[in-house]
């Protein structure tokens, strides 16, 4: 009876709250799997926007959830969202390493990581050969542009777009006030513009000549 | 000073709105600027541009060795941590209370074993001499006499009678012993290790 229960569990309906219950009182490694499987993806790629090296952001990854599986009776909140905490955790294990190397990570400074970086990033349904060459060299001038904000600004914006967080998260988990985070938000959004107005100038003059 | 802070509001005002972070009656304010101010218009647009730009921003996959590894570490400690269920630990605790039973029981039985062969048995011939002489010589005296067996350093049990005025009384001293020599029987030779059963005299010690 009780293994036909189990196997009547549906893992991709429970919320994050229930499955986080369900490993934690039966230590149902399925749980764990759905919750990880679930949000892996943007905690990863979170990390490698901050760091922009695949064997660090492996290493931060595997430290995030090795303190996740290890403070979860201890630190974890249960009327929180699993994935906040999940996130400050992350956040902090990625400032802990920036900090500890004292210098801004320019994702574009390693030729052979980024081809690590963009040999896995997923598929996608295209057209034909043309289009998908021309979203991956948009891709791959967003990121450049992207890694060269000031950490504190690529923070927001990745926090914001990845995680979805509200700017009151947001300001909590960088121990910042609202409005610093919002003007961060803003100064990157400018940073940004700036750089896809020089790199359309730079297209217009080639296209000129 | 309070043009800047206005600017601060209407900067935050915009990224709040484009974020969709505003209530009802703020985007209202916020679309009535928009529309008296060009600028404030063309600010707004163009942070919507850069910001829907965002959205292509790829997302990556960590390596799946990784995830499984993650996924097997988690399951492990778990198994270390989770509680043992009530019912099981009742059941464990009352095999750990019926072994301590058992084990206090069986050194209590051994060491009252151990005790009681202990002081049963004397452990010198001298000691059960003393001991059984006093009793036994006691009982078939009168009151006014007191006999007192002793051993001296040769092992030689002494027989002495006393009577109450405090002067030994050999009469009494002889009958007891012949009283008590009748109650002798010979020993088996197999009772008792050969090397532990030393020999008996008895003699009366003859007064000066």
């Amino acid at each position: 009876m009780k293994t036909e229960l189990k196997k009547s569990i549906n893992y991709d309906e429970l919320t994050d709250q229930e499955l986080v219950k369900v490993y934690q009182k039966k230590g149902d490694q399925r749980a764990f799997r759905t919750l990880l499987d679930r949000h892996k993806n943007k905690i990863y790629s979170y990390i490698y926007s901050m760091v922009g090296r695949a064997d660090v952001s492996n290493d931060i990854f595997q430290e995030t959830f090795t303190k996740v599986i290890t403070k979860l009776d201890d630190t974890y909140n249960e009327q929180g969202k699993w994935i906040a905490w999940v996130m400050r955790i992350a956040h902090n294990a990625t400032i802990d390493y920036l900090r500890k190397q004292k210098r801004f990570i320019d994702v574009n400074s390693n030729t052979e990581d980024n081809d690590d970086f963009y040999e896995r990033l997923p598929d996608e349904k295209l057209v034909d050969a043309e289009e998908s060459l021309e979203l991956e060299e948009a891709k791959d001038s967003l990121m450049k542009h992207i890694s060269k904000l000031p950490e504190e600004q690529r923070q927001v914006v990745m926090l914001r777009h990845y995680y979805e967080m509200s700017f009151k998260e947001i300001a909590e988990l960088t121990d910042v006030s609202i409005n610093t985070a919002l003007g961060r938000m803003r100064y990157a959004l400018i940073n940004l513009r700036k750089m896809f107005e020089q790199e359309n100038g730079k297209e217009i003059r080639y296209a000129k000549r | 000073m309070a043009k800047k802070s206005d600017m601060q509001s209407d900067d935050a005002l915009c990224i709040k709105y484009l974020m969709n972070e505003l209530d009802p009656a703020e985007i209202t304010l916020v679309e009535k600027k928009m529309e008296s101010d060009p600028n404030f218009l063309i600010e707004v647009e163009c942070m919507r541009r850069t910001l829907k730009r965002l959205d292509s921003v790829p997302t990556m996959s960590p390596p799946d060795m990784l995830v499984d590894q993650i996924c097997v570490k988690a399951a492990e400690y778990r198994k270390a941590v989770i509680p043992i269920p009530l019912v099981s630990r009742i059941f464990q605790d009352a095999r750990y209370a019926s072994a301590a039973a058992i084990l206090i029981i069986g050194v209590s039985a051994g060491s009252w074993f151990i005790f009681n062969s202990s002081t049963s048995q004397p452990e010198t011939l001298s000691d059960y001499q003393f001991q059984n002489t006093t009793a036994r010589v006691s009982n078939t005296q009168g009151a006014g006499n007191e006999v007192s067996p002793w051993v001296d350093h040769n092992n030689v049990l002494n027989i002495q009678a006393i009577n109450s005025n405090g002067n030994t009384n050999n009469a009494v001293a002889d009958s007891s012993i012949l009283k008590s020599l009748h109650k002798l029987r010979a020993l088996d030779n197999n009772v008792g290790s050969p090397s532990s059963s030393p020999e008996i005299e008895l003699a009366r010690q003859k007064q000066e």
